[in-house]
Parts: C-alpha cells; sequence; structure tokens
C-alpha cells in the first residue's frame, strides 16, 4: 500500500474525517461507475456508492493491508451491489437478472435514462450478475485479473472463465456472431 | 470449444498471453476458434469506445452531506475503528493472562488433573480466537447433531425440527457460533450454495435439525448486524429463510 494511503487510513481510523474525505475523492468517481456497470440503474448506483464508503468508514480499522486500499474498497462496492441486487430480486414484481430470461425492460429504460452507450450497456446489463462483474472490473476499470478474483473473493479460473464467457455472451447479443 | 482453448484465444484477444505460439496456431488452423477470436477481439474493441462514468459535481456534493449526515446520527463505535493489530495485542495479552492463570494453578494444584486444567485451556484460548476474529476469513461451525455440547440459546434446541433462524444468525455474525469443525466447506456444499442462487457466499456452519441445513454469508464481508444470513436446506438445495 502506498504510503499515502497507510498514512490517510491511520488518520481515518483516530477519526480524522479530512483524511477520509481524501480517500472518498480520490476513488469515488470508479466506486461509482463499478456501482452503476454492475447494477444499470444511477439512483441505485449513488445508493450503493454511499453505502460503500460508509462501510470504508465503519470498517477502517479492519483493513489488514494485504492488497492496495482501493482493492479492498472495490471489494467491499461489489458486494454492496450484489446486496442491492438480492434484495431486489427478493421483491415481488422485479427478478434477478438471469441468462435463462430476457433482460430487464426497466434496466434497460434506466441505462437510456442514465445516458449511456445504449447498445454496449444494454448487452451488459443483459449478462448474469457475476459474469457482469467479472466483465467490468476487467475490461471496462482495467483490472488485471488477479486483482479483479481479489475483489470478487472468487479463485483466478473462475474469474478468467466468466470474463471470457461473459465477453462471448456480449458479442452473441451485440450480433457480433453465432457462438462456436 | 474445449475450454482451454477458450481460454488460450480469449487471452490471446486481450494481450494477456506470454507465448502467443499455441494461441495463434489455433486461430490460423480451426475455423471455430477463428471465430471465436474475432468475437471476443471485436466485443473489447466495443467496450474501449464506451466513456468513463462520472458523478456530476451536484451527486458528489449530495453523497457527500448524505454520508456525512449518516455517520453523524450514530454513536462512535469503538470495535469498527480500533486497528485489527491493536485488538490482536488485547487477544495477546488475554491469553498471556490465560497461561500465567494455568501455571499457577499448576503449582498449587501439582500434578492432579492435567486433562481437566488442558481442557480448560484449549476453551479459553478458543473463546480468545473466536473474540479476535474480525476479518473476512471466517470460520465454518456445525450445529445440533455434531455440536460438541456447548450451550447455547440455539445450541439448545438441538430437539426441535426447525431451527432458531433469529439466533443462529445473530451467532454467525458474531462469529460465536460453537467452534465443533472448522473445515472449509465441501465440494458439494459449495455446489448447493451455487444451485440455491447464492453465488459469492461462504459456508458458515450447519445446523442439523429434522433436516440439515447450511448457513451462509455473503463471501469477503466483514459481518456485521446488517448482514444477511441465509439457510439453505442441504437436500433440497433451496433457500428455506434468510435473516436480514
Amino acid at each position: 500500500m502506498p504510503g499515502t494511503e497507510t498514512d490517510l487510513l491511520a488518520r481515518v481510523i483516530t477519526g480524522d474525517r479530512g483524511a477520509f474525505d481524501s480517500i472518498m475523492r480520490a476513488q469515488e468517481d470508479r466506486v461509482f461507475s463499478v456501482c452503476l456497470r454492475i447494477l444499470g440503474d444511477r439512483d441505485n448506483a449513488l445508493d450503493a456508492t454511499q453505502q460503500t464508503f460508509l462501510t470504508v468508514f465503519r470498517k477502517a480499522g479492519q483493513f489488514k493491508g494485504d492488497s492496495a486500499l482501493g482493492t479492498w474498497i472495490y471489494r467491499i462496492a461489489v458486494n454492496t451491489c450484489y446486496d442491492q441486487i438480492r434484495k431486489s430480486a427478493r421483491r415481488p414484481t422485479e427478478s434477478l437478472p438471469d441468462h435463462l430470461e430476457p433482460p430487464d425492460a426497466s434496466a434497460e429504460d434506466a441505462i437510456d435514462a442514465a445516458g449511456l452507450r445504449p447498445e454496449i450497456e444494454r448487452a451488459l446489463a443483459g449478462l448474469p450478475p457475476e459474469f457482469r462483474a467479472a466483465v467490468v472490473l476487467s475490461d471496462l476499470e482495467g483490472m488485471s485479473l488477479p486483482e479483479t478474483a481479489h475483489v470478487l473473493g472468487i479463485p483466478l479460473g473462475t474469474v478468467k472463465s466468466r470474463v471470457f464467457r461473459g465477453r462471448r455472451l456480449l458479442a452473441e447479443r451485440l450480433g457480433n456472431q453465432t457462438a462456436p | 470449444m474445449h475450454d482451454h482453448d477458450l481460454d488460450l484465444i480469449a487471452a490471446l484477444a486481450d494481450g494477456s498471453l506470454d507465448d502467443q505460439t499455441e494461441a495463434r496456431a489455433r486461430v490460423e488452423s480451426c475455423e471455430v476458434c477463428r471465430v471465436e477470436f474475432e468475437a471476443q477481439v471485436s466485443v473489447l474493441a466495443a467496450l474501449a469506445t464506451i466513456e468513463p462514468l462520472r458523478m456530476t459535481e451536484l451527486e458528489k456534493a449530495a453523497l457527500h452531506r448524505d454520508l456525512w449526515a449518516e455517520l453523524r446520527s450514530e454513536p462512535a463505535n469503538e470495535a469498527s475503528t480500533t486497528p485489527w493489530w491493536y485488538r490482536l495485542s488485547y487477544a495477546a495479552a488475554g491469553l498471556f493472562v490465560v497461561v500465567g492463570l494455568a501455571a499457577v494453578a499448576n503449582q498449587l494444584g501439582g500434578s492432579g488433573d492435567a486433562g481437566g486444567q488442558a481442557e480448560t485451556l484449549t476453551e479459553a484460548s478458543g473463546r480468545l480466537d473466536a473474540g479476535s476474529e474480525g476479518g473476512a476469513e471466517t470460520p465454518m461451525y456445525e450445529y445440533g447433531a455434531q455440536s460438541t455440547g456447548t450451550t447455547t440459546a440455539a445450541g439448545d434446541a438441538s430437539a426441535e425440527t426447525t431451527p432458531d433462524f433469529e439466533t443462529l444468525a445473530t451467532e454467525a455474525r458474531l462469529h460465536e457460533l460453537p467452534a465443533a469443525d472448522s473445515a472449509p466447506a465441501t465440494e458439494d456444499q459449495s455446489d448447493c450454495l451455487d444451485d440455491a442462487g447464492l453465488v459469492d457466499h461462504e459456508l458458515v456452519g450447519t445446523v442439523d435439525r429434522e433436516r440439515t441445513y447450511l448457513i451462509a454469508v455473503p463471501a469477503g464481508v466483514d459481518l456485521d448486524a446488517d448482514t444477511p444470513v441465509s439457510f439453505v436446506d442441504a437436500d433440497t438445495c433451496e433457500v428455506v429463510h434468510v435473516e436480514e
């Protein structure tokens, strides 16, 4: 962990809110980006971003330093997004996006409203959540596969499988090919 | 196409392959492989055109305002702001005291009840271990029929047919399920969680009543009072209860 991150986190642990503000400003756009691409809804992504940083502040003392601070924060963000997806899946009027079902039309409307590039974002939103998260972190956020594995808390082989198959599903949805 | 081929071709497409010889040979000699390679390349090119996402300044201002309002409204929590290594030092100090007391007891009591002392030490260090556990590494426990006899509100109910989900969830969040077995989840148990739709969850214990239930929490998160705890029927692999 870079020295500045170590220093900032040590100050957060002592209750220094200015230090926490610095960490937040350095990471908030990327956390929001990850959340928006996983959730496909701007309001939900803002909620997830806030929840992520609340958790970071509350759990700052539990950061073990075995990864970069950013990696730890993205892991919290991804888990927060999964929690939101699970909660919305339990609501009777909404369903968890599933590769066996057609993409969620309401999610696609939200993408249009959010001003994202529709055809690609729509294809992304149609992926199963676990594939979507892997592709977002690896191919959109530029994380290495080992870093993606750490953030998602799954083995490297599983990450490769999800990223590569996620791309294949995207290709099918974008009409680039018929699956081999 | 085999998984190995897809891994090879996808890695060739994103440039993460050190030795490209085998992958290039596949692409040149196999039509299916060539189509897969072109699909992976085209998707990567499409993804590269996506603009980075940013919050607006208004959204950022609202985020900071709401977050600090939320933090100001809650009482200070010493445990959450105490570094893990600091809490570990408490545990080490506690262990030192227990060992010291045991040594004194040994001197006073002679060689009389060595087995009993060993048991006391084991129980004490077990409690310390449970108390110092605060991270994402979550031990697994078994309950009910396999229980070693540790008594808790939920553990006493082993004769009942339905577990006390609320108590079990609370104990799971506090890492206070009685430790009987810290072995990792079996492949079948992991598959069962996946079948139940609990991807990216980890098993923290099992409970035996009339049926066996798997106790699962989201993987890699620090457990707190808000963590949902899921109970899965080990036979049907269906979620029977989620304690929010």
